[in-house]
């Protein structure tokens, strides 16, 4: 076989080119630790990796209504408890007061005390996260309840709007609860043993019987807020557990072997350096220098 | 008897060619470099034989030679090789000018990232679900209106950077027009150089290199079909038409088309074909690649604007107000021309997040517009194919249907059986499954199955009884039931993300498979051009042995003069002295 000069050139130039190009690859591999840096590096990857970086996105944002729904749900616990033990204070008021041995000064003197705590009430259901009132239902620049004079109330002022978080790709949870639900009973209830302390009168049974089963609807509401507490525990740990598991597939698909890239880069550079040793012997001689 | 001054002629002559062979060898070292040299081989031959005149045959030995002559000069070339050469330049200029465009169009779509256009279009939803969580936030409804204008101007952004890849394209066709006429015309005037020295009967040889070094730079814009004429011309067919005739060439010229694209026209009338080459493929990039991206990513920006703005505008703003579309664009060019609307890009009370007026704890709007992210609303692209007409199921408790269009996937088998007493599961020829519950389904009626993962629609029809889906379950496994099941790909609905990362990865596969068969077709290139290089290349050692071997023949040749010479002059000075003393 003739060899001629420019077979030898063109042949050095391109496995050096070639050799270059792989170290070149390799080197971005190492330097970036992504073995992903373009769409073409691995088509079908890259369009996984596309769709994980969207679910990570996805997730990450369900992460923060949860934490946003949370900060609400603990307010809300919060003024329930609150609340509870403001209708407990007004059972013991009302068991007092139905006593036959008290005079009706001292009747009056507990209702003072009661109308506190329908104030208190009021204060309790106007609990806020920002500067949104979250027993107003959708009316949230409006506090549910307006104290109009001492121990006095106005009418709920909110609506029933349903507040809803989204929690997961594909589930949803209630986060509020309406205002007038929860606090109309206990308020009507101290209302009315205001009414019976102020007549001077004892404290009717019904009345007593009107606050317990307020006290009732206070427990079991905030059972449900403790509910959704849980639920929103269990929501964060499941998408908590899947930003794991995603970016584990992401890191999988999008960064670099380190262990083997290294190795690779260095049977590269050692390639390298055998073209580049092998070429300049080569390259050095021809019949010519032989001639005198 | 011969002359005895005939030596001295052969002498002379030996001399002569020695030295032509030597003139020779300079020029091929000297033009060991050149890029489409072929090294020249001088034919030598014995001078023609010298046959003493006679009547009869004398004592004489016959013919006697009469020296040496050089008979031609010519170039060492396979021109079945220059064929292949073309041809394949051709393809190596179409794959790596194919190469270099994608790979432009790449580096738009940095993905997998966190700075793509798919980074800002989760951060938009996202922001719409952080309006969802806090209706009344001042600051969620400034980030949402601006990461709504962050996602106009990404589109904006990568629509512009794909038309200017698109007008980049336009002006290298110009260029390469203007290549190609200028080639051709220095083609044409070269056969008319060789004509003039071929019809003499000499050898162009020079020339010929030169004009298939032009040739071989044609070949790699545009594909040239040479064929070769007796007077040393070649006609170069460009796509069927001549661009070289004997002298004359015919010129290219840009015009503009409908789109405003270049394109390149004969000018003399008529389109050019173009099977293969560089200009093939800037045309086929900016005409089918990038004009199908552009599209795409209209898709993608009308369909999240429009999407946004049918729900927006049944929304209530802060004000109490309906909502206004959030989006504007020109029909003509979506993604470049996406933006938010001013009037609530200047006052974010304007954004509806609330579904009814005073609400302004409300998010429920935001949260529907939010839930847009995951809404499969976007055609994967992929034309419906019938697989068949109507199943001929055979019996067991499974049964297979095969792809018949070519043109889909070809041989695909999928494999369903039942998973219970109302479900089917269908099996890919690749082991994916996908389970799909089966309704009830009244006489005469059609029920359709898309199993989304598998692109894959069954579609069932009953005859004049209804049928339980416990019934359907049946009448798949056995043969010659009265349900009629046909089968079909379709193109399954894919959410925004997904239709997203179906274009990347578009993007990606074109440029990877052009990056891969342009290094293959660079592999065939070096190895013919190799090839070349073997049989026309100089090599120097070659050369080198030459010489020394013509220097000696030239000194010997010297020396059958000095010889001659000699006997000359001892016949001349040394004779007819006798007895002179």
């Amino acid at each position: 076989m003739r060899v001629t000069e420019s077979m030898i050139y063109n042949s050095t130039n391109t496995s050096l080119a070639n050799d270059r190009a792989s170290l070149q690859a390799i080197t971005e591999k190492v330097s970036s630790n992504k073995q992903l840096n373009r769409p073409s590096d691995n088509p079908a990857d890259v369009r996984s990796a596309v769709g994980l970086n969207d679910t990570l996105a996805q997730i990450n944002q369900y992460l923060r209504n949860i934490d946003s729904a949370s900060s609400k749900v603990s307010a809300m616990d919060t003024a329930l408890s609150s609340a509870g033990d403001l209708v407990q204070r007004a059972n013991e008021l009302a068991i007092e007061g139905a006593n036959g041995t008290l005079d009706s000064g001292q009747r009056q003197s507990i209702g003072a005390e009661v109308s506190q705590l329908i104030e208190a009430m009021a204060q309790d259901a106007g609990a806020k996260v920002g500067d949104d009132y979250v027993f107003s239902g959708f009316r949230v620049d409006k506090p549910p309840y307006q104290v109009t004079g001492a121990g006095q109330v106005g009418a709920y002022q909110g609506d029933h709007g349903v507040v809803v978080a989204r929690v997961g790709q594909s589930s949803t949870m209630q986060i509020n609860l309406s205002g007038d639900a929860v606090f109309q009973p206990a308020l009507d209830a101290l209302k009315q043993l205001q009414t019976d302390l102020n007549s001077g009168q004892p404290v009717q049974q019904t009345t007593i019987g009107q606050i317990s089963s307020a006290l009732q609807t206070m427990v079991q509401a905030r059972a449900m807020v403790g509910a959704r507490e849980n639920r929103l525990d269990d929501a964060k740990t499941s998408q908590q557990a899947l930003v794991t598991t995603n970016q584990a597939l992401l890191s999988q698909l999008v960064d670099t072997d380190m262990p083997s890239a290294i190795t690779e880069l260095t049977q590269r550079q050692t390639t390298y350096q055998a073209s580049l040793a092998v070429t300049a012997k080569v390259m050095q001689t021809t019949l010519i220098d032989y001639l005198r | 008897m011969s002359s005895p001054f005939f030596g001295l002629d052969i002498g002379v002559s030996a001399l002569h060619t020695a030295q032509q062979l030597l003139d020779t060898a300079a020029h091929n070292v000297a033009n060991a470099n050149t890029k489409g040299y072929s090294r020249q081989r001088v034919s030598v031959v014995q001078a023609a034989p010298y046959t003493f005149p006679a009547f009869n045959r004398t004592g004489l030995p016959g013919q006697i030679g009469s020296g040496v002559t050089v008979s031609s000069i010519t170039r060492v070339r396979d021109t079945f090789l220059d064929m292949q050469v073309q041809t394949q330049t051709s393809l190596q200029g179409e794959w790596d000018t194919r190469q270099q465009e994608l790979s432009k169009i790449e580096t738009i779509f940095p993905e997998p990232s966190s700075s793509g256009l798919g980074d800002v279009v989760s951060k938009y939803w996202s922001a719409w679900q952080d309006l969802a969580s806090n209706p009344t936030s001042a600051a969620a409804r400034t980030a949402l209106t601006e990461q709504s204008a962050s996602l106009a101007m990404e589109f904006n952004r990568d629509s512009t950077q794909l038309g200017m890849i698109a007008s980049g394209i336009d002006t290298q066709v110009g260029q390469q027009i203007i290549s190609v006429n200028d080639l051709a015309k220095q083609i044409a005037s070269l056969n008319g150089q060789i004509q003039r020295v071929t019809v003499t009967g000499d050898h162009p040889n020079d020339l010929l290199d030169q004009r298939e070094q032009l040739i071989e730079q044609l070949s790699a814009i545009v594909p040239a079909t040479v064929a070769t004429h007796d007077d040393g011309t070649i006609t170069v067919l460009v796509g069927g038409t001549d661009l070289v005739s004997n002298i004359s060439a015919r010129q290219l010229v840009a015009s503009t088309d409908a789109s405003g694209h270049t394109q390149p026209t004969w000018a003399d009338g008529g389109a050019v074909a173009l099977p293969s080459g560089q200009m093939k493929a800037l045309l086929d990039v900016r005409d089918k690649d990038l004009a199908g991206y552009r599209s795409s990513l209209d898709t993608l920006a009308k369909g999240i604007a429009d999407a946004t703005n049918a729900l927006h505008r049944t929304g209530v703003d802060a004000n109490g107000n309906a909502g206004q579309d959030l989006f504007t664009y020109h029909a003509g060019n979506i993604a470049g021309t996406l933006a938010v609307n001013t009037a609530v890009a200047a006052n974010p009370q304007l954004i509806a997040a609330a579904a009814s007026p005073n609400s302004p704890g409300d998010g429920s709007m935001a949260g529907l517009i939010a839930d847009l992210q995951n809404a499969k609303s976007y055609s994967a692209g992929i034309p419906g194919v019938d697989l068949v007409g109507g199943m001929n199921l055979t019996s067991g408790t499974t049964a297979r249907l095969t792809t018949l269009d070519a043109s889909s996937a070809v041989g695909q088998t999928y494999t369903f059986s039942s998973a219970g007493p109302n479900s089917i599961t269908l099996t890919g020829a690749d082991g994916s499954t996908q389970t799909i519950s089966l309704a009830d389904m009244t006489a005469g009626t059609t029920q359709v199955l898309n199993f989304d993962q598998l692109g894959i629609k069954l579609t069932f029809s009953t005859d004049a009884a209804p049928k339980t889906a416990a019934d359907l379950i049946t009448d798949l496994t056995t043969p010659g039931s009265n349900t009629v099941v046909a089968a079909s790909i379709y193109s399954p609905q894919q959410t925004g993300s997904d239709y997203y990362a179906g274009l990347v990865g578009r993007i990606g596969t074109a440029a990877s498979q052009a990056s891969e068969m342009s290094s293959n077709q660079q592999l065939v290139v070096d190895q013919l051009t190799n090839r070349v290089q073997q049989v026309s290349g100089v090599s120097l050692d070659e050369e080198a042995t030459n010489m020394i071997e013509y220097q000696h023949a030239y000194q010997a040749a010297a020396r059958v003069i000095t010889t001659m010479d000699e006997m000359l002059n001892t016949l001349i000075n040394g004779t007819g002295l006798v007895g002179r003393g």
